[in-house]
């Protein structure tokens, strides 16, 4: 356990995995899920809140409805590893509204990105018009995703502990 | 458009607010893009009803409930006939650890990303789960080392000052 781990009993993990499922759940329906009464429920909630367990609540949006249907991972590799350029190389990034997700990883490459957007002419203006712009990157792959089978904004959390 | 609902300012607005922070009520709403009430919560409910709002989710902090650990896994399939195939990814959308699963273009077939708590935890997963489904090829394990930027949203072409 790190030291940002917080103590979580068991009705803790229960209102968490309702509320990943569904935010807009009120102390109430909580309360009647997991068998107690509102009060303690909605002080829970509060503190898991407070405490940053939860850190916020989001509606997410069709993607198709929004004509942003393609998604496509990007494994970015580096020229230059020293410190500086690369955190210039990781401020601009950081900064595409398009990424939604940038790591660091182990592997052949430095970085994996998520970006999503219309079409496959947009990506192509995306990585002319945004990523073309950036210096330092030696290296792009485009992994095209073809079939998006699982997309869950979840955090696993085990049914044994519960 | 497939499922292209007509969506105006005002809605790309509503969607991106919210899309940052459900918890905003219509009235707030309003506030913020100059509209009352009312007409702000008929949009809400007409976008939750058209499905161009899937769900409203709490986004927990996975470090604070000690899942430290993300992975980006590359499967490659040894069969691709479409049974064998299928069985495969029915047999990886239920492992309750992977939250996302690709089909991709590229070397490999799938993209899975992985959330554990450390490294033994992934070692378990690897060789009591996915090693039990058959079917599979190969495995290219990236693990991640920092996550640098994390969102849920999706952009959207007009921002809210």
């Amino acid at each position: 356990m790190g030291e940002n781990t917080i103590r979580l009993d068991a009705i803790d993990l229960q209102i968490l995995k309702l509320l990943q499922e569904d935010g807009k759940r009120t102390a109430k329906q909580l309360a009647e899920e997991i068998g107690l009464t509102q009060t303690p429920v909605y002080e829970r909630v509060k503190k898991l809140e407070k405490s940053g367990v939860i850190d916020r609540y989001v509606a997410i949006l069709d993607p198709s409805a929004i004509q942003k249907d393609m998604v496509i991972f990007l494994s970015i590799s580096l020229n230059d590893h020293a410190k500086e350029p690369r955190s210039k190389l990781l401020d601009a990034l950081k900064k595409i509204p398009q990424l939604s997700e940038i790591y660091h990883t182990s592997g052949a490459h430095d970085f994996l990105a998520k970006v999503r957007v219309k079409d496959i002419q947009a990506y192509r203006d995306f990585l002319v018009k945004s990523i073309g712009t950036l210096d330092n990157i030696k290296d792009i792959t485009s992994h095209i995703v073809l079939d998006e089978l699982k997309s869950d904004t979840a955090v696993y959390i085990d049914d044994t502990k519960i | 458009m497939k499922n292209g609902f007509h969506l105006d300012k005002i809605d790309i607005k509503i969607l991106d607010l919210l899309q940052n922070d459900a918890k905003l009520t219509a009235k707030t709403l309003g506030d913020r893009i100059a509209l009352s009430q009312t007409p702000v919560y008929e949009r809400i409910k007409k976008l939750e009803r058209n499905g161009v709002i899937q769900k409203y989710v709490a986004l927990l902090d996975p470090a604070k409930l000690g899942q430290n650990l993300v992975i980006f896994m590359n499967i490659s399939l040894g069969e691709h006939r479409v049974g064998s195939r299928e069985e495969v990814i029915d047999s990886l959308v239920s492992l309750p650890e992977v939250s996302e699963l690709y089909q991709t273009s590229g070397r490999y077939d799938f993209l899975a990303k992985v959330r554990l708590n450390q490294i033994v935890e992934y070692r378990n997963f690897l060789v009591e789960k996915v090693a039990e489904i058959p079917n599979i090829k190969d495995i290219d394990s990236l693990i991640v080392l920092e996550t640098i930027k994390h969102s849920t949203t999706i952009n959207l072409p007009v921002k809210v000052a």
